[in-house]
Formats: structure tokens, C-alpha cells, sequence
């Protein structure tokens, strides 16, 4: 175990060499580094390797997290509205996950999100159009013996950005999990895939990224307690990390805080989240909001679930 | 000037200069500066080497004379500055427009009314009588017909034209080009008589006789050019000059210059004032050809009758013109005979010019002549009573010609002989009439003219000036002696050595009675002399001797130099000066002088017009090294008498341009409309130089530019945006400033800030123009996932466009926010 934590700060290490020698000013297809789990996003997006929140949408995160999942079905609806104080920039979000575990090993999750823009109207004599990106991820997670698993995803992300005009791009996600009583961790890469060309072909990757989670958690009597902490090393050089707590009480009612730092340009800025949720007889509502930055601000997503 | 011809003049050099432009390709500094600025394409004589006439030509300075063909965008005042300005030219006389001196009319009425007028008895040239007692013209005279060429063929002229000689002056060849003004003006001097067909002229001959006229000579200087009557100035001076050397002694020039400038038929206001400065300053280089002419025609190189000539020198006999002002270039100079013109019934023609100046009048209205091709036509105007004028001067060579005959002796004849007829004299007098049996009989029986009888002697220096009362002689000869013995016993016509003379010979302005004064010189100072004054006829019948008065001469005084304005300290020049000073030299006793001039640096000093008295003082500047100079003149009288001056003069070193304000951004909301921009609001030169602008469009899709003539700078909007205009100011030295305009083309109800063009992008820049005020900004542009891609911050304005490197910018929806003066404007882009 102690030789395969060794090979997480070596592997973000080589990530980072990979960053672009003239990096352009951001990356493509950026709706993929948004949270679409409102548990995580009232955490500011800490708590990738935390096996208590709901894993319907672990294949657009960290796939190695479905083996040790509590329920063995879950299935989730999100809706989010992103960044409505910068006009121009709004966007619904609409995302249906579900994962399961169908045998005792390996556990399968599909997710969906749709990310609708305002009509636009660009004065290209075209009329106005939708702009409407959409993402779909399969992944897969197997664990080997009680403390490790892998995982990981393939994913495919589309934005039809004008009536004539759309991208799309292939990615995956391989993540390595550590799992105990108390501590959970994992580590791997996020969203590396293919580059996006533009129409004058100039290339541009996507928002890639080595990350490390790690996520303490605790229970004394009624009260839960969840400590989860996330580092980002994006391929373009840039780092973001996220630091997020959660109290439950009775596992019926969680409130979560979180804050995340993030470089100029990196894929999720910087901000400050909060979040609520409640969980009764498999059913769960969460919900956050996102506060302290002058792009995303007063961004939320609400989520509800069922598991068995 | 509509009067003048572009691009052309006639510049006087000295004999140094004319050297060195004939001979040498060497050329001065000077001149090669001149050469450049102006774009001379040519400078060649005037008037050309004349072969065997060359000596005499050279005699009279005439190869002194070049005409200049520069660039035709130069105006002529600049060029004027810059070629006065050249070391040795002392003189610069822009290219004049010229035209026949004729009013067409189609009125017809009875023939040849000039030479013989049945209607209104005695008003006509009186020649019938002069063919009945004593000739009808003869072939030893030839006339010289500045005009447009005459039909050399035409059957009622042909046996009167020369055999050589003819020359056509526009197309510099021996060809002669029929035109209907010249061989209209050459019947009426010498149509061919008797001959049974066509016109009479007044020296034609007697064919049936079997007697030849004068003979006429095309000089032509006109062709069908514009209207028909208008031609380059400068050719018409060459064609007077040698005219004498293409042995005429008669030159007819029915032309004038152009004044007429807008074409409507009247010499009003600007081109009044015009005619009157021409009137009152004869062109140089025509007044020395016709000073040429009248000394050297029928003459050798020496200016002695040639032995087949009948007369010594010319006479010049020129139109009035027909504007009906009182003035009358160039025929008014004092070295032509001016014609007026009168109608049938003896009063003055309506169109005619008028005034003291004008010598004489003849039939100029209704004139019936030879034509083109053989015809035969009425014509009008005071270019018709000119050659009435010429035929009865070669009516007058024909008979009395001979050795010892003169140009003055035709001259006195002409116009003494002429009559006065009320209608034109008055208010707008044109002079007596021609009367060509008047000018047989004059002096026939001449009488011995009054004694004067009033003489008054004073001194004036070392000088005497001595004032009588015209007498009505032909002349007065004033003699001047040491002892009175000498003056009282003098020998009139052949005055001894020891005495002082000086001649007046009476114009017609001295009839009996007027005011005279004539000043004596080269007397000893303080010397006692005895002075007198005799009148003598034309036929040199002297009066008596006047009282001797005795008057004792004053001291010598030195010569003066003025330099008007001049500083205490010397001149200061700015580098990019073209300098012409003048410097006047006067003698109190009015003695001539020779002046000497040692330059300190390039500057030089030349006479202006060839004048004693006025010089100039030239300084080519930008070829001066900066510094300080002092140049010397010095200037002596015939009696010794010298005077120096310096003149101390700076050269400043040059500055360059300077920029005085920021032009800052030209706002255009009008996109229909170009704007404009004051160059010269915005640079200016220490030295007061004029500055050459050169303006570029760094983005000709948002706006082009141009200079406009007044020196404005043009901006013509293309589309909606910014764009930077390079402004480059350069003096003459090639210093040059820069500075940029901005350019802001905003439709009026465009929002302050805008995104010009497509939001739509590829790649490339994406502009952010902001208003005319610098303000506080910010700019960001943020991704749909909240990722702010692009950020500035700071005080921007149109001056300061943003631009953004979009092939940086991954492909997506892009949301541009700019805050500028606290409002918030957003544009959505998409980059592709």
C-alpha cells in the first residue's frame, strides 16, 4: 500500500511535465471540470474519494469509488443553473445519473448531462439558436480485496455551439482508490482525452488534470462529521485545490461548507460553497450554492436521489 | 494666375551664369537646388544662337535671356522666390498668355473706307495722295508680320511675300500655317495693287506697273491653339528680335497680352488691376527685343546701316488692344508705336484701348482684307488699325529710305505727321490719326523753332540740372563750358570737346509750353561753367542760343548704401530661408556707380533688372553651413567717391518639426461623410518652415486618408471601428516628427463601446473599442463554465483599443464584459 501511495505524487509529477510549452489561455470543453454531484458542489468539489455521498454520477468523477459504495442502486436527477449573475455566460444543467453494483467487485455507473445555453442570437444573418452542450459517461470500478479498487470512465462531451457548428471529444477518467474505516483516498486522472480543434485548426486539450482526494470521516452517536480534501494539477499548469466538511446528523440532515482555490484560468475558479441535504428511506435531497467569486456566484444545484 | 502660363519663365542671368548654363554642365549648388525643388525639365535660350547676327545678340545681353519649364504644380510667386533667389539671375518674368488684338463682325459696308473714305471725307490713312505723287510701296522694305502665319499664296499677297526668311515660332520650323488674323493683317499692309482682283494695300505696289510692294515676312506666332487666339508668350519676344535679323525694319504686331481671365468679354476688378501692373512693368525680355529690333534692324553687327538696307534701326509698331481700358501691354512701351483704332466716321471705336500712351489711331473697325484660302473678309479691331499704321511706315521707308535714314527720322514722320481728329482725344484720347500725306509733307518747309527762352540752371552735386520751357522743337541741346566764350561760339551740330552736352528729344507729351528738365552730368565739382539751351528742328534749323547762366557745381557726395531694415546685430536666417534682399546704391549727384561685393559665406549680390541702383541680396540658406558671416560691399561714383558696407548675417542652425498638440482621436459618426483634420494645428516648425505631410492608414477597412490642397488631412470612413492614421511632418532638411491619429468611426447611435465587425470568430484579434475619454476600464472575457480567459484593467480609451488574442482562446461561447465609465456593456462571442 505504501509503494502505491508513493506512485501518486510521481504520477502528478509526470502530469505536470505535460503541461503545454505555450499554453493557450484556457482549455476546451469546460463545462467537464463542473461539479454535477450537488453533495460534492456544497463542498466546493472536495470529497471525490468520499464513499457516503451518493455515487450515481462517479463516472464523470471517480469511477474507483462505485465498488464501495453503500447502496447498491443508486439513481439521481440534478438540475443546476451556472453563473446567472454574468450575463451571457448562464446555463441550465440538467444531468440523470445511475450506478450500480451488479456484482460484488465491480460496480457500473452511466451519467448524463445537459448543459442548455440562453437563445442566442448572433447576428450572423443565421437567426438565433440553442447553444446546447451535452456530455455522456460509462464507467466502471472494480475493487481488489477491502481497501483498493480502480476505475474508470469513458466519456464523450458534445457542444453545438452554432446551428452549423458543433465540437465534440472523447475522455476518460482512471482513478485508484484506498478505502478504510475512517480515511478514504484515491488518486488518478481526470478528463485526459482527445485534443479539440478549432476551426482555423489550432488544437486545444481539454481540461486535464492529475487529482488527488482524500477524505476523512466519523460518526459520535448521532453526529457525522466528513473532512475532504482535493487537489487538482491541470495539464496546463495550473492547480486548484478544494477543501470541504460535512455535518449529519442522524444521517437524515447534512449541511456542508467548502471552499476551493483555484489558479487564473483553471478549469473551476476559486469559490466559496455551501450546502443542504436530507436522507430518508433512500430517498435524498441535496442542494447547493456557490458564493465569493464574480463569474460563478449565486450558481446551485439541486439534486434528488433514490438508493437501495 | 489664368493669365499666366504654368510652369514657365523667363529668367535673366548674368554673364557668368549664362556661361556656365551654355557651356559648362557643371552647375552651381545653387542652381542644382533649384533644379530639384522646381523640376526643371529644360532651360534654354531665349533667344537662340543667332549665327552671323550672334555678336550683336550677345552685344544686347540677349543670350542672357533662358526660359525655364518646371514643374506646372509650382505656383508662380514660389517659383519666382526660389529662382530670384539663384546667384546671378537678376530677373524672373513668369510665361504670359497672348492673343490677337481682333473683334470679329460680320457687318459689311464699303471696301477699303481706311485708305480712302468717300463716306466721311478725311477720315482715313491719306494715302491716295502719297500713291498719286510719290510711291506705292517698294520691295527694298520688308515687314515683319508678328502674327499668325498669312497665306503665303494667297493671290492678291503672294507677289509682295519674301522669298526666305519666314519662320513659324510654335512649331520652331520654316513652315508657315495659313491662320485668318495674320493674313487679314498682311493685305491691308501690302495686298497686291492694281492687279485687277481681291483688296487694295496701302504698300502694295503697283502691279500693273510692274512695281512690287514692300515685302512681307510671316513671323508666326500663332496657330488654331485654344480659342484660336491665344499662344505662349515667350515666343513672340524671340520672333521681335529676330525679326531684325531676318532683315525686316517694319515689325507689325497686332497682339496683346490676356487679361480677360473668366472669359466674359470685360477687363474688370482682379483683372484690371492686373492689366495695370502689366502696363506699368514691361516685361525685360520684351522690351530688349524690341530695343534689339530698333537698334539692329537693317543694320551689321556694329549697328551700322547695312548698304541694302533703306533704314537705319526699326520701328515696332504694336495694337492698342481692344479692351476698352486704359491701359495696353505690351504695345505701350515706349519703344513701340501704339495704335489705337477709330471708326468710319472718324470717332473712337468702342472696344479700343485708350490713354497718353497710345500713339496714333487708324481705321480698325469694318476692314476689309484678305482672308484664308484665297477669300477675302470684314474685320474688327485694333489689331486691323495696326497694320493701317505699318503700311503707311513702309509707305514712308519706301520713299525716303536710303542711307542715312533712321528709325527715328520714320518714327517722327509717322506719328508728327499724323493728324488730330477730336473724337480721339478727350477723355479717352488713342492720339492723332495716321496720315500718310501728312508724314510726306512734314517738315517740307519746316520753320526754325522758338528761342527758349527761360532756362534755369541749378546745382544738383557735382551735377547741373537745367529746367526750361518746351519751345515745341524737335529737340534742345544743352551745352555746358568752363569759359562762356566756348558755349556762345559753339558749333551746334558738332559741339567741341571741351564742352558738356545732353540732348532731350521732344515726344509728343512736350508740345510748347510744358515744363522741361534735364540733368547734366559728368561736370567737375566745385567748378564754375557756363550753360545754355538750343532748340533745333527736325531738319536741324537751330534757334538762337538761350541766355548763358553761370553756376558753380557742388562737392562731390559718396554713394549711399541702403539695406532697408536692416538689424543691429545683422540678419539672422533661419536654415530653410530662401533670402533676396534688396540693397539700393544711390549718388546724391546722381553719378554712376560700380559696385563690388565680397560674399563672407555663399551669399552673392546682383542687380535686380539689371538696374544700378537696386540690387539684391541672395542667400540660399539650406546650402549655408550654420554660422556667422559678414560680407562686404563697396560702391564708387565716376568721380571716385567710394562708400563700404558689411553686412553681417547668421545662419541658425535647422530644428526640427515639432508636434504642438496631441492629435488625439477624431471621432467620425457621420459614415457618410469624410473628416478632417488642420495639420498645421497640430505641427510646426521653430524655424517657420512650411512642412511636407505624409499621412498612412494603419487600417484602410476602417478608414482611409488623403491630404486636401488647402493642407488638410482627409479621413473617409469605411466601417464601424478604430484605426491609427500615421502622420509624418518633414521640413526641408528632411527632419521630420510623428505622431499618430486615432481614428474612431462610431455611428451616432452605436453604443460608446463596441466590438467592431464579426463576434463571430475563428481566430485573429477580437477588437474592444472603447469612448473618446480615457476612463477607468476593466475587461474580462469569461468562458460559459465561469473561467475568466482574458483580463485587463486600466485606463482606456478609442486611443488605447483592446485586442484580444483569440487563437488563444479555445473554442466555445465567450461572454465579453467591459466596464468603462461605470456602465457595463456584454458581448457575446463565439469563437470557432
Amino acid at each position: 500500500m505504501k509503494r502505491s501511495l508513493l506512485l501518486f505524487p510521481f504520477l502528478l509529477l509526470c502530469i505536470s511535465a505535460m503541461a503545454e510549452d505555450k499554453p493557450v489561455a484556457n482549455e476546451a470543453m469546460g463545462l467537464l471540470g463542473l461539479p454535477r454531484n450537488s453533495v460534492r458542489s456544497g463542498m466546493a468539489g472536495a470529497g471525490s474519494a468520499s464513499v457516503t455521498a451518493p455515487a450515481a454520477f462517479a463516472a464523470l468523477e471517480n469511477p474507483s469509488v462505485l465498488p464501495f459504495a453503500t447502496n447498491k442502486v443508486e439513481a439521481a436527477l440534478s438540475y443546476g443553473r451556472w453563473s446567472p449573475s454574468t450575463a451571457g455566460s448562464l446555463s441550465d444543467n440538467i444531468g440523470i445519473a445511475v450506478a450500480g453494483k451488479p456484482f460484488r467487485a465491480l460496480a457500473l455507473s452511466l451519467a448524463v448531462v445537459n448543459q442548455v445555453h440562453p437563445v442566442m442570437d448572433f447576428g450572423d444573418g443565421k437567426g438565433p439558436f440553442n447553444p446546447i452542450d451535452g456530455i455522456a459517461s460509462l464507467g466502471a470500478g472494480v475493487s481488489f480485496g477491502r481497501h483498493f479498487s480502480l476505475g474508470a470512465s469513458v466519456i464523450y462531451v458534445q457542444q453545438r455551439l452554432m446551428a452549423d457548428y458543433k465540437l465534440s471529444a472523447f475522455a476518460f477518467n482512471a482513478m485508484a482508490q484506498y478505502h478504510s474505516e475512517h480515511f478514504d483516498a484515491a488518486a488518478g486522472v481526470i478528463n485526459v482525452g482527445s485534443k479539440v480543434k478549432s476551426e482555423n485548426g489550432t488544437e486545444y486539450p481539454l481540461p486535464s488534470s492529475g487529482r488527488l482526494s482524500g477524505v476523512y470521516h466519523s460518526a459520535f452517536g448521532h453526529h457525522g462529521i466528513e473532512a475532504a480534501l482535493d487537489a487538482d494539477i491541470y495539464f496546463s499548469g495550473k492547480f486548484g485545490a478544494a477543501l470541504g466538511l460535512q455535518y449529519s446528523y442522524d444521517n437524515l440532515i447534512y449541511a456542508r461548507a467548502g471552499y476551493r482555490y483555484a489558479m487564473q484560468g483553471a478549469a473551476l475558479p476559486a469559490h466559496l460553497a455551501l450546502g443542504l441535504g436530507v436522507k430518508w428511506k433512500g430517498f435524498r435531497l441535496d442542494g447547493s450554492f456557490l458564493t465569493a467569486n464574480p463569474t460563478i456566484g449565486n450558481s446551485f444545484l439541486i439534486s434528488i436521489g433514490y438508493c437501495y | 494666375m489664368a493669365g499666366l502660363e504654368p510652369g514657365v519663365a523667363l529668367v535673366y542671368v548674368s554673364e557668368d551664369l549664362a556661361g556656365e548654363l551654355e557651356k559648362s554642365k557643371q552647375r552651381s549648388t545653387e542652381w542644382k537646388l533649384l533644379t530639384k525643388r522646381l523640376n526643371v525639365s529644360s532651360a534654354t535660350r531665349l533667344f537662340p544662337d543667332a549665327g552671323e547676327f550672334e555678336p550683336r545678340t550677345r552685344a544686347e545681353g540677349l543670350h542672357r535671356w533662358y526660359v525655364l519649364h518646371y514643374d506646372k504644380e509650382v505656383e508662380t510667386t514660389s517659383a519666382r522666390r526660389l529662382i530670384e533667389a539663384v546667384p546671378g539671375v537678376q530677373r524672373m518674368e513668369p510665361g504670359r498668355r497672348i492673343r490677337c488684338c481682333v473683334t470679329p463682325n460680320d457687318t459689311y459696308w464699303n471696301r477699303m473706307w481706311g485708305m480712302n473714305n468717300t463716306t466721311y471725307p478725311g477720315f482715313d490713312v491719306n494715302c491716295k495722295p502719297v500713291w498719286d505723287t510719290y510711291t506705292m510701296g517698294n520691295s527694298s522694305v520688308t515687314v515683319a508680320v508678328v502674327d499668325g502665319g498669312f497665306q503665303l499664296t494667297h493671290p492678291d499677297l503672294a507677289a509682295n511675300v519674301a522669298t526666305s526668311g519666314h519662320y513659324n515660332y510654335v512649331d520652331d520650323n520654316s513652315t508657315i500655317l495659313q491662320h485668318f488674323h495674320g493674313t487679314h493683317v498682311a493685305g491691308t499692309i501690302a495686298a497686291v495693287n492694281n492687279n485687277g482682283t481681291g483688296v487694295t494695300g496701302i504698300a502694295g505696289g503697283n502691279f500693273a506697273a510692274g512695281k512690287a510692294g514692300v515685302k512681307l515676312l510671316s513671323l508666326q506666332v500663332f496657330k488654331t491653339l485654344d480659342n484660336g487666339q491665344t499662344a505662349s508668350a515667350y515666343d513672340f519676344s524671340r520672333a521681335l528680335k529676330e525679326a531684325a535679323d531676318r532683315g525686316a525694319i517694319i515689325s507689325q504686331n497686332s497682339w496683346g497680352h490676356y487679361f480677360d481671365f473668366n472669359d466674359d468679354g470685360q477687363i474688370t476688378g482682379y483683372e484690371l488691376t492686373y492689366a495695370r501692373q502689366a502696363h506699368e512693368n514691361p516685361e525685360r525680355s520684351f522690351t530688349q527685343a524690341v530695343d534689339y529690333f530698333n537698334k539692329y534692324a537693317g543694320c551689321d553687327n556694329n549697328g551700322n546701316q547695312l548698304s541694302t538696307s533703306p533704314m537705319k534701326g526699326g520701328v515696332v509698331i504694336f495694337a492698342a488692344g481692344n479692351e476698352d481700358i486704359p491701359y495696353g501691354s505690351p504695345g505701350n512701351y515706349d519703344g513701340c508705336v501704339s495704335v489705337g483704332a477709330i471708326n468710319r466716321n472718324g470717332s473712337r471705336a468702342y472696344f479700343t484701348n485708350y490713354g497718353d500712351w497710345v500713339d496714333v489711331c487708324a481705321p480698325g473697325v469694318d476692314v476689309y482684307s484678305t482672308y484664308l484660302s484665297g477669300q477675302y473678309t470684314y474685320m474688327s479691331g485694333t489689331s486691323m488699325a495696326c497694320p493701317h499704321a505699318s503700311g503707311v511706315a513702309a509707305l514712308i521707308v519706301s520713299y525716303f529710305g536710303g542711307q542715312g535714314f533712321t528709325a527715328d527720322e520714320l518714327r517722327a514722320r509717322l506719328i508728327g505727321g499724323a493728324k488730330t481728329i477730336g473724337a480721339t482725344s478727350g477723355s479717352k484720347p488713342i492720339g492723332p490719326l495716321v496720315d500718310a500725306w501728312g508724314a510726306f509733307q512734314m517738315n517740307a518747309g519746316g520753320r526754325t523753332p522758338d528761342q527758349v527762352s527761360d532756362a534755369k540752371v541749378s546745382p544738383a552735386g557735382h551735377n547741373l540740372r537745367v529746367e526750361f520751357t518746351s519751345t515745341g522743337a524737335y529737340a534742345y541741346l544743352i551745352l555746358a563750358g568752363k569759359s562762356k566764350q566756348a558755349v556762345v561760339n559753339a558749333n551746334f551740330a558738332d559741339p567741341a570737346s571741351n564742352l558738356i552736352t545732353a540732348t532731350k528729344i521732344a515726344s509728343a507729351a512736350d508740345a510748347a509750353g510744358t515744363p522741361q528738365s534735364v540733368m547734366l552730368a559728368g561736370l567737375a565739382p566745385d567748378t564754375e561753367y557756363y550753360v545754355a539751351v538750343v532748340a533745333y528742328s527736325y531738319d536741324r534749323k537751330y534757334a538762337p542760343l538761350s541766355e548763358v547762366s553761370k553756376v558753380q557745381t557742388g562737392k562731390n557726395e559718396k554713394p549711399v548704401i541702403e539695406i532697408p531694415d536692416y538689424p543691429a546685430g545683422g540678419f539672422r536666417f533661419a536654415h530653410h530661408s530662401i533670402i533676396s534682399l534688396p540693397v539700393r546704391f544711390t549718388d546724391p549727384d546722381g553719378d554712376a556707380m560700380s559696385v563690388t561685393f565680397k560674399t563672407g559665406g555663399r551669399a552673392s549680390l546682383d542687380p535686380n533688372n539689371g538696374s544700378q541702383e537696386y540690387y539684391n541680396f541672395k542667400l540660399m540658406c539650406p546650402l549655408a553651413t550654420p554660422g556667422d558671416y559678414s560680407a562686404t560691399v563697396e560702391v564708387v561714383d565716376e568721380v571716385g567717391a567710394k562708400t563700404r558696407g558689411s553686412i553681417q548675417y547668421t545662419v541658425l542652425p535647422n530644428t526640427p518639426p515639432q508636434m504642438v498638440k496631441d492629435p488625439g482621436t477624431l471621432l467620425i459618426e457621420d459614415t457618410t461623410r469624410p473628416g478632417d483634420l488642420t495639420l498645421n494645428d497640430y505641427f510646426s516648425d521653430p524655424d517657420g518652415e512650411e512642412l511636407f505631410f505624409r499621412v498612412t492608414s494603419m487600417d484602410t477597412k476602417v478608414a482611409t486618408v488623403a491630404l486636401t490642397e488647402d493642407g488638410k488631412l482627409a479621413v473617409t470612413p469605411v466601417s464601424q471601428g478604430v484605426c491609427k492614421v500615421k502622420i509624418s511632418a518633414e521640413d526641408h532638411e528632411s527632419e521630420r516628427v510623428e505622431a499618430y491619429l486615432t481614428v474612431l468611426v462610431r455611428p451616432k447611435d452605436a453604443p460608446e463601446v463596441f466590438v467592431p465587425g464579426n463576434t463571430i470568430l475563428t481566430g485573429g484579434d477580437l477588437t474592444v473599442i472603447l469612448g473618446l475619454e480615457e476612463a477607468p476600464t476593466r475587461i474580462r472575457l469569461i468562458s460559459a463554465s465561469g473561467v475568466i480567459v482574458y483580463s485587463d484593467e486600466g485606463n482606456f480609451s478609442a486611443a488605447t483599443p483592446v485586442e484580444i488574442d483569440m487563437d488563444r482562446i479555445a473554442p466555445g461561447i465567450y461572454t465579453l464584459e467591459v466596464i468603462y465609465k461605470e456602465q457595463t456593456y456584454s458581448y457575446t462571442i463565439v469563437k470557432r
